[in-house]
């Protein structure tokens, strides 16, 4: 094979990889459209529209104090009103939530886009991840209203609240590039993920608190992600009793890095492919 | 030739097709006892299962090359044309360009940015309007925001949509749709253009627009295009040269009306070849098959064409016993894969044997005429009114006394 001449670009077969990440970088703006439309197109024809944001968890609040609270008698933390205590754990829930759900199913959706044209696919989950984010600040702002009201007056803590949503945003995206590449091949994945994210909202301490939690468990607890963030928005909004548990945070930092690089790995072994199977 | 700004150099695409191993023809008196019972789920889960680990003959994969040692280049400011049959590899040929897919040998350059204009709306959101739409457009076929602000008039004014730039696209008609979608692609300004059958779409003025758009993009910019069409009268007018594919090969490269020539016998051939003879079959208009049809009666004469190229005229034409020609009549041919219908009003013939002609002619070319069949015409129920008509009127749209106007259409 001859060697070619000098080409703006050129395409091997079998060369995949070189300049990916410079790649994608190139597309942010691809990106920020992508998620953009999300956003615009979320609540469109719906009469209630961002009240959506509003209802979702409340509802939920509403049923985990019924069953939770008041039958199971499940302990809340501090002065903090159990239904406020539910609140603060549902909103970085439902925010994770929907990130991976919309992630994963965000390649098949797009199945008409990836035929046509060529980007680096990983913009596609990627773009889907923020998908919660304005009903996630839609949440907040009537939690710490409900807080004000109650003369829970917020505090510096608040100013982490951003790195413990990204916490979230990191720990769903590891599951949802993977869920999303193999979701492609094995359309499996779209039946089993809204099943593992209704058994990880009852895994994860949003009925309770990570100190109902033995001692001697709560590192093994902190395995699943989840811990680490609803512990820090608790923290971060209802002034809980005792200090953040640091531990319990970097153990959920760093298993959600290695689901990221896990999810990478799969994501890009089937990248090339995608095209010829969605 | 300009110095070159693509090439392919021994390119080759393979696709594994998986199918089922247990594709044994299922018994229909089953299926039949069985539909509804579901009483196969249980062997059908259980090979699910032992396919997800591994095990269990339950898939077989199928290689079929879509390209095979594929090598040429294209100069800066030509219009490369590709032209083959359906399943040739036209396709697959351009996806490879736009990196949609990856070769499985060889390798492609290119200089400059790529403009693909393949199957437009791509990542058109319904829900959003027509001005949203642009923007997201032209971000995904990789402009930045500042690049659409500054084409965005041009943009608009090329669509004709302008009145309806803040309704969701949902709403438009689908020619309002495409046109937009097209303005977006088409302003993009790169240095080479892949188009792919986008001008299949539109009304015509509109299709003339484009046309005239990319040849002023070529004449006066120094743009490249590479461009697929069934419709070959426009490769010709566009493409400086031309790609012939057969079977996921390269057949011939060249001169375009070259090119488009061989093309077309071998096309023909293929009908002569696979439907010797052509019987054309008798049929009521609504499709029930006839023997004989009554005189004066509506009838429709099916004519068994396979893979016409575009750029064809068909002729059916009926004569006597004796060869005398009573009418002959005639319809061009869009490409398509299914049978040619004429459709008679009334056939006034008088009762007796008639026989039928067929011929093909490309660019005036009569390639094929061959004798297609009897025609039989029996006595209608109601008397024989008709009897004077078959040595009546001439005229009609060819040879022969008979003045019919029938229906022509597909299927």
């Amino acid at each position: 094979m001859s060697t070619p001449p000098d080409f703006d670009l050129v395409i091997r077969a079998g060369d995949r990889g070189r300049g990916y990440w410079r790649e994608l970088w190139s597309h942010r703006a691809l990106f920020v459209h992508l998620a953009r439309r999300d956003l615009q197109v979320r609540y469109k024809q719906t009469a209630l529209g961002i009240l959506w944001g509003l209802i979702r968890p409340l509802l939920s609040m509403g049923t985990f104090t019924i069953i939770f609270g008041l039958v199971a008698r499940l302990p809340t933390h501090g002065a903090t009103a159990y239904p406020l205590m539910v609140l603060a754990g549902i909103l970085p829930w439902q925010f994770f939530s929907t990130a991976i759900l919309h992630a994963s199913g965000s390649l098949t959706q797009s199945a008409t886009i990836i035929s046509r044209v060529y980007f680096p696919r990983l913009v596609l989950p990627a773009s889907a991840l923020v998908h919660g984010v304005v009903d996630l600040a839609v949440g907040l702002v009537v939690l710490i209203v409900v807080l004000l009201a109650e003369g829970h007056a917020p505090s510096w803590r608040l100013l982490f609240l951003p790195a413990f949503a990204a916490l979230a945003l990191l720990a769903a995206a590891g599951i949802g590039t993977a869920f999303a590449a193999l979701n492609v091949r094995y359309r499996d994945f779209g039946y089993l993920t809204p099943f593992l994210l209704q058994m990880g909202l009852f895994l994860s301490p949003v009925g309770f608190t990570s100190a109902s939690v033995p001692q001697a468990y709560q590192l093994v607890y902190a395995l699943n992600p989840m811990v680490g963030v609803i512990d820090g928005f608790r923290w971060a909004l209802l002034d809980p009793p005792g200090p953040l548990a640091l531990d319990v945070i970097l153990v959920s930092l760093v298993v959600s890095l290695l689901m990221l690089a896990t999810g990478l790995v799969i994501f890009r072994r089937f990248e090339a492919t995608f095209v010829d199977e969605v | 030739m300009a110095p070159p700004v693509v090439r392919f150099e021994g390119v080759s695409k393979r696709y594994l097709i998986k199918r089922q191993a247990a594709a044994q023809p299922p018994d229909p008196a089953l299926v039949q006892r069985d539909r509804g019972a579901h009483s196969d789920l249980g062997p059908r889960l259980w090979s699910g299962i032992r396919r997800v680990f591994g095990r269990g003959p339950a898939q077989i994969s199928e290689e079929v090359w879509a390209l095979r040692d594929i090598s040429f280049e294209v100069g800066r400011g030509e219009v490369f044309g590709i032209v083959g049959a359906n399943g040739a590899g036209k396709s697959t040929l351009l996806k490879l360009l736009s990196r949609v897919t990856p070769p499985t040998t060889g390798w492609i350059g290119m200089k400059g940015r790529l403009a693909s204009l393949l199957e437009v709306g791509t990542g058109f959101h319904p829900e959003l309007t027509g001005r949203e739409n642009v923007y997201l457009n032209g971000v995904i076929l990789g402009l930045s925001r500042a690049d659409i602000r500054k084409r965005f008039d041009r943009i608009v004014a090329f669509s004709g949509v302008e009145r309806y730039l803040d309704t969701p696209v949902k709403r438009y008609s689908s020619g309002m749709y495409v046109r937009l979608a097209f303005s977006v692609a088409a302003h993009l300004d790169h240095e080479l253009m892949i188009v792919d059958e986008v001008l299949a779409v539109g009304d015509a003025s509109f299709r003339e627009r484009c046309l005239s758009l990319i040849e002023t993009a070529v004449r006066d910019e120094g743009r490249t295009v590479l461009f697929v069409s069934h419709d070959l009268s426009q490769i010709e007018r566009l493409a400086h040269r031309a790609l012939l594919l057969e079977g996921g090969r390269m057949k011939a490269i060249g001169k375009t009306h070259a090119i488009v020539g061989e093309y077309l016998s071998g096309a023909l051939a293929n009908v002569l070849d696979s439907q010797s003879p052509l019987a054309v079959r008798l049929e009521t208009p609504t499709g029930d098959p006839l023997v004989a049809v009554p005189s004066g009666a509506p009838c429709s004469l099916v004519i068994p064409l396979g893979s016409v190229p575009g750029h064809a005229r068909a002729e059916l034409a009926i004569d006597d016993m004796h060869g005398r020609r009573l009418w002959t009549g005639s319809t061009w041919l869009a490409e398509a894969e299914l049978p040619l219908r004429c459709t008679f009003a009334a056939l006034p013939l008088t009762a007796g044997s008639y026989r039928l002609r067929v011929a093909l002619e490309v660019a005036g070319q009569r390639i094929i005429e061959r004798p297609a069949g009897d025609l039989d015409v029996i006595q209608s129920g109601g008397g024989a009114e008709s009897s004077s008509l078959a040595t009546a009127a001439s005229g009609g749209d060819g040879d022969g006394p008979l003045a019919l106007a029938p229906v022509w259409s597909r299927g």
